[in-house]
């Protein structure tokens, strides 16, 4: 499951979720990847995504896009990757040299890995101080704690959440254009207030890896809403505005087809099956699909025949 | 050469229990005693015990005699003449500004907390 802001805020709740945990490697190789939410990791009773390591580099791989070095703190090997800010940048640390690195849990071809966001030269004494704060902090990691439960979100709109009002906004200004993603990522307006938003939520700064991945899960949020349509291919990752009309026609168009071949309402499992084989509909999750029939209830347009069964008004 | 991590061993545990450490990937910690950039062999010790160094693969291995080294690398073979296991080092690092009593209670506790969570 893709993470939306929404859930960054609740997962908010629980202080480990913000925190790099001070962790032996080994543990941080040992911790499994929720079950849920991509990119995020069970550790005990807590939803973390950051850890902190702190060892000797053992090895060195550079490559275009950035270095990853692989750091040994006699507990287990991981590496670690930074992503170059310039083509130019030179590496960070040499061999045997004592690093603490603080950074994003990652799994990358079935290994696991850090992707460094913070990173310090140390002495080599801090290493051992490091140990002793982990298994220390180990205690506080294991005690118990409960997330409470979310309300109701059937009824939350699209709006409450300031990002995806504020990016419908944006496509609402344009709605005869196509847009590609990339270039909705461009707007600075957007762009300022995707940072002010992200910054609230991460207790520390944030990264273009961020911002995209908000940009992303906001646009495929309003997609399975019904707000915007793929436009052209699956990998073009073009998009356009789509109305509440668009929708609507879109089921009457179905149940049209087949009242034109036989004098049947039509069950709304196969409405919504149905609806999602056209391509500019493929997104759009069921809740949407179920709310445009009750909408088209309330019109009158169409009535219900029997216990999910619609035909359309004549 | 492994890539595997090194495992924090004192020389005397190495030299006691050869066969158990043979070909593991082990971290050793001690004085540098002697070293032959020649041969590139270098001796470590601590506690009364000794292992020999194979630095052959580390580039820059010249710290002074008496400094306090610390070395990840693989256990290459034993030594039943001298009693000593030889270890292919493949990082290095000096330790001098470490306090080494401070730092074997750190391993102390570190193995005392290990074996109660195991």
């Amino acid at each position: 499951m893709e993470l939306t802001l929404k859930d960054i805020t609740y997962l908010n709740q629980d202080p480990l979720f913000n925190t790099p945990l001070k962790l032996l490697i080994r543990n941080v190789i040992d911790i499994s990847p929720h079950k849920e939410f991509k990119d995020l990791y069970q550790h005990y009773d807590h939803i973390v995504r950051y850890a902190e390591v702190c060892g000797v580099i053992v090895g060195i791989e550079q490559n275009y896009y950035g270095h990853t070095y692989t750091v040994d703190d006699s507990t287990g090997l991981l590496d670690c990757h930074y992503w170059k800010l310039m083509d130019s940048e030179p590496l960070a640390f040499n061999l045997s040299q004592t690093v603490r690195l603080r950074g994003k849990l990652s799994d990358y071809r079935e290994k696991r890995q850090l992707i460094i966001d913070d990173k310090e030269l140390v002495e080599n004494m801090e290493e051992s101080v490091h140990w002793v704060e982990a298994l220390h902090l180990d205690k506080y990691y294991r005690k118990s704690y409960m997330l409470p439960s979310l309300p109701e979100s059937s009824d939350i709109q699209s709006e409450e959440d300031p990002f995806e009002s504020a990016l419908l906004a944006y496509w609402r200004k344009h709605p005869d254009d196509v847009y590609s993603f990339a270039e909705v990522c461009q707007d600075p307006d957007l762009v300022e207030l995707a940072h002010k938003l992200l910054s609230e939520v991460s207790g520390w700064g944030v990264t273009e890896h961020d911002l995209v991945e908000l940009f992303s899960s906001t646009t495929k949020a309003l997609a399975r809403a019904g707000y915007l349509a793929p436009a052209g291919s699956s990998e073009s990752n073009l998009y356009r505005l789509m109305t509440p009309k668009e929708l609507e026609k879109g089921v009457l168009k179905i149940i049209n087809e087949i009242c034109e071949l036989m004098d049947l309402g039509i069950r709304k499992n196969y409405i919504i099956e149905r609806f999602r084989k056209y391509p500019a509909f493929c997104f759009v999750e069921d809740s949407t699909i179920i709310s445009i029939i009750k909408s088209l209830l309330e019109q009158s347009v169409l009535y219900e025949s029997d216990y999910n069964v619609y035909k359309i008004v004549v | 050469m492994s890539f595997r991590s090194g495992q924090i061993v004192w020389i005397s545990e190495i030299n006691n229990d050869p066969s158990a450490h043979l070909n593991t990937c082990v971290r050793v910690t001690g004085f540098l005693s002697s070293l032959d950039l020649d041969t590139k062999r270098a001796t470590l010790i601590h506690n009364g015990h000794s292992i020999i160094l194979d630095v052959s693969l580390v580039e820059s291995f010249q710290y002074p005699l008496q400094t306090l080294v610390q070395c990840i690398g693989d256990v290459a073979h034993y030594n039943e003449e001298l009693s000593m296991a030889t270890v292919l080092v493949k990082v290095s690092r000096d330790l001098n500004i470490v306090d080494l009593e401070l730092y074997e209670r750190a391993v102390q506790y570190r193995r005392s907390c290990e074996a109660s969570i195991l």
